[in-house]
């Protein structure tokens, strides 16, 4: 009987002792001074000049080193710190956050136990080489347009946070910046070293999506950008990916980055649905604050589409801040189904749009056939630098609002797809092209009726997809979906005093329809 | 009302919809109730199956068992109910298969003299349990690390003495093997109780189990009968877990 006792005495204190990982946040800044002129690149000067930024901002100040310096005295190790939300993260023994939480200057422990996924979905094995996809998941965003105009991203610095690099130094799809020196800075945050040409493949693939060539022709739009490659995802990782996104969006705006690309979702292992409400999570508050520090924060909307226990998007693309990618099927260009749906807990749109989730990227070691929200981002991302190049001076939430506009469904939305493929067409010529209206919304009796004008001969090969949706008067879509049209008589729904007082919405051909359902 | 006109609509759509292809169809307000069943939610009701082996050698009058040839193997439901993060209580419905391997020595008195090829003393039964759970971590909807401390019941619905002797009396190589099963051996108790004691992460669990009360029947006849072991430690896997 002893021994059990003593077995099960051992078990407990292992398990309820030893260290602790977590966040020492800090009362307040008191006695720090701040330049912004040797702290910031230039570029992240020149960026906040365009966002009306104050350059003496207190979140950018450094923290106060005695703070520090007493808080090290109880941990066993400072893993790191964040400037904007004044804090230091840390390894301690569990019988010292006591004493640490009783310091006059710290305002609370944060305890910290994380995993993360990859917005990857799957990858494939094989190489092909499927130039026809290449070509498309460009052009869907009207990356030749964009190109014919000389938009490629020049001048434009992307920061990608990422889980690895893997043969980005010397593979051929990166040759040009590689020449070019356009991959200015790399910092691994898992392990604090500059080498970030390793470990997990999904980083090459991701960037190759951006500014990937292959045979000549652009993988991604922002083939001429410049780049801040940021390690920030390791597995097995139990714990501190979010707190690396932090400090690695913090470097991305110190370096001058104008546009974070993150193709990373924390979801199911830490939090639950309603968590997803663009404030619960730190990395999404993380992910708000680099949007307010001037920079577009592009992020992956997850893979949990097809997940009945998940579903929705994951962190942080549920931030109100973050541009939300979802993915479309390049075969039928509707919703793929792995795509994340929205909207988020506290009802609101995301994804705000979206991009082929298949596609032609590079691999560690040459071009494969990839799947997952993950890509779709840094499409976007490519589309995004192109735009910013093509508006210069725009600010980052104007160009936010402005690629929605772009879309192709927009003003209609969806949680499925947002607002749809961006358009480059829209940043060339400064509007959208207007559309010939194709349909009519006929409202008899009890029976909702939508009859179109005109379906292209399926020889054509062009899609006569119908979006409608119903939203009630709090913003919320009650009900939506996708039709695919073969006859005049394209939508009828019987006993249409159920969605009373809502907002009909039909979008066909390029054109939106709405109508308000009259309360009886 | 609501959800009779709802399918109502449905139905009405399938038909309109007919010469259409509906590509897809969401309807957010159904999602967006939360659930209440789930590995971290409010209730948890999951299936698991444990191998542990008998691994004490705590009692002076212990009987001459083998370990670890003596096993406990067990297929069990069980039932969580969350009460905050970091606690839940539950029960758990288990059915038990153990065997007592009797080391065959010179000296060996239980539960008869006599030594056999093989024997030994088996029970299958019922055993119901009551939990505590304490989890150490922050979580989304998995099991997460926890560690269980409960006590439990026990019922024997069968039991039995099996022996197996072997002789060469036929001769050319060939032996004759009797097997010989007591059903219902009088000197066995057919309940009993224990404390238990789990370390899990997730589907994976660390399990023991510590018998409290006596399995074998000390009074009368079996005065001075040795105890079997009490303590079985083993692996338990989560079906999900």
């Amino acid at each position: 009987m002893k021994y059990f006792i003593i077995l099960s005495l051992t078990i407990l204190t292992f398990t309820c002792t030893g260290q602790q990982y977590g966040w020492i946040v800090f009362t307040d800044k008191s006695g720090t001074t701040f330049d912004p002129f040797a702290y910031f690149d230039a570029k992240a000067i020149e960026r906040r000049i365009v966002n009306n930024i104050d350059l003496y901002d207190s979140t950018d100040f450094p923290l106060n080193t005695s703070y520090i310096k007493e808080s090290r005295r109880y941990c066993d190790s400072i893993m790191g710190e964040s400037r904007w939300f004044n804090m230091v993260f840390v390894k301690i023994k569990s019988e010292n956050i006591d004493i640490v939480t009783s310091l006059p200057f710290v305002k609370q422990f944060v305890p910290w136990e994380f995993s993360t996924c990859m917005a990857a979905k799957k990858e494939s094995v094989e190489e092909i080489s499927n130039s026809e996809l290449q070509e498309e998941q460009v052009k869907v965003l009207g990356g030749p347009l964009f190109s014919a105009a000389g938009y490629d991203g020049k001048g434009i610095r992307i920061a990608v946070l990422d889980g690895g690099f893997p043969t980005v130094d010397k593979h051929a799809s990166f040759q040009h910046l590689r020449d070019q020196n356009r991959i200015l800075k790399t910092w691994d945050f898992t392990s604090g070293k500059e080498m970030v040409y390793a470990y997990q493949n999904h980083g090459t693939s991701v960037l190759s999506c951006i500014a990937g060539m292959n045979e000549g022709k652009p993988m991604g739009l922002a083939t001429g950008a410049e780049f801040l490659l940021a390690r920030t995802e390791v597995v097995p990782e139990p714990f501190s990916e979010e707190k690396n996104w932090l400090m690695a969006a913090e470097w991305a705006d110190k370096n001058g980055a104008q546009i974070i690309n993150s193709s990373l979702g924390y979801t199911k292992d830490r939090y639950f649905p309603h968590h997803m409400d663009g404030k619960f999570t730190y990395v999404t508050r993380a992910a708000n604050m680099a949007a307010r520090k001037g920079m577009l924060v592009i992020n992956a909307a997850g893979n949990e589409g097809d997940e009945q226990a998940w579903k929705i998007i994951g962190a942080p693309a549920d931030a109100d801040s973050v541009l939300s990618i979802g993915g479309i099927d390049p075969d039928s260009r509707y919703h793929i189904s792995f795509s994340s749906f929205g909207p988020t807990a506290d009802k609101r749109v995301k994804p705000n749009v979206c991009a082929f989730g298949k596609a032609l990227v590079a691999s560690k070691s040459g071009i494969e056939v990839s799947y997952g929200t993950s890509f779709a981002a840094p499409l976007v991302t490519g589309f995004a630098a192109c735009a910013m190049q093509s508006r210069p001076g725009i600010k980052n939430m104007d160009l936010f609002r402005e690629i929605e506009k772009s879309a192709t469904l927009y003003p209609y939305f969806d949680y499925a797809h947002g607002y749809g493929v961006p358009q480059a067409e829209y940043f060339l010529n400064n509007k959208s092209v207007p559309k010939e209206n194709e349909f009519e919304c006929i409202l008899r009796d009890n029976e909702l009726l939508v009859k179109v004008s005109n379906i292209y001969p399926e020889k054509e090969g062009k899609k006569n997809y119908l979006y409608y949706h119903f939203q009630n008067d709090k913003g919320f879509i009650e009900r939506y979906g996708v039709i695919e049209v073969y006859q005049e008589e394209a939508l009828q729904i019987f006993d249409i005093d159920y969605y009373a007082g809502t907002t009909f919405r039909v979008h066909y051909h390029g054109n939106t329809h709405e109508m308000k359902i009259p309360k009886n | 009302m609501k959800k009779a006109a709802f399918f109502f609509i449905l139905f009405a759509f399938s038909l309109s919809g007919g010469a259409q292809t509906v590509l897809m169809e969401e309807y957010p307000g159904n999602d967006t109730i939360i659930p209440i069943f789930g590995k971290n939610l409010k209730h948890y009701l999951h299936f698991y199956f444990s191998y542990s082996v008998f691994a004490d050698d705590f009692s002076n009058d212990k009987a001459e068992s083998k370990i670890p040839g003596s096993s406990d193997f067990s297929l069990g439901l069980r039932y969580k109910r969350k009460i905050t993060t970091f606690y839940a209580m539950g029960l758990d419905l288990g059915m038990n298969s153990q065997g007592f391997s009797i080391r065959q020595t010179d000296q060996k008195s239980f539960p008869f003299p006599g030594k056999h090829k093989k024997e030994s003393i088996n029970t299958t039964g019922l055993s119901l349990e009551y939990y505590n759970r304490i989890n150490f971590d922050r979580r989304g909807n998995k099991t997460g690390k926890f560690v269980d401390i409960g006590a439990y019941g026990f019922y024997n619905l069968n039991s039995w003495h099996f022996i197996r002797d072997e002789s060469d009396t036929l001769g050319f190589g060939y032996t004759k093997a009797i097997e010989t099963k007591l059903y219902k051996p009088d000197y066995l108790m057919n309940y009993g109780y224990g404390c238990s004691f789990r370390l899990g992460f997730n589907a994976l669990v660390l399990t023991a189990r510590y018998r409290l009360s006596d399995l074998i029947k000390k009074e009368g006849n079996y005065t001075g009968f040795p105890e079997l072991p009490r303590l079985n430690v083993g692996l338990q896997i989560g079906l999900p877990g």
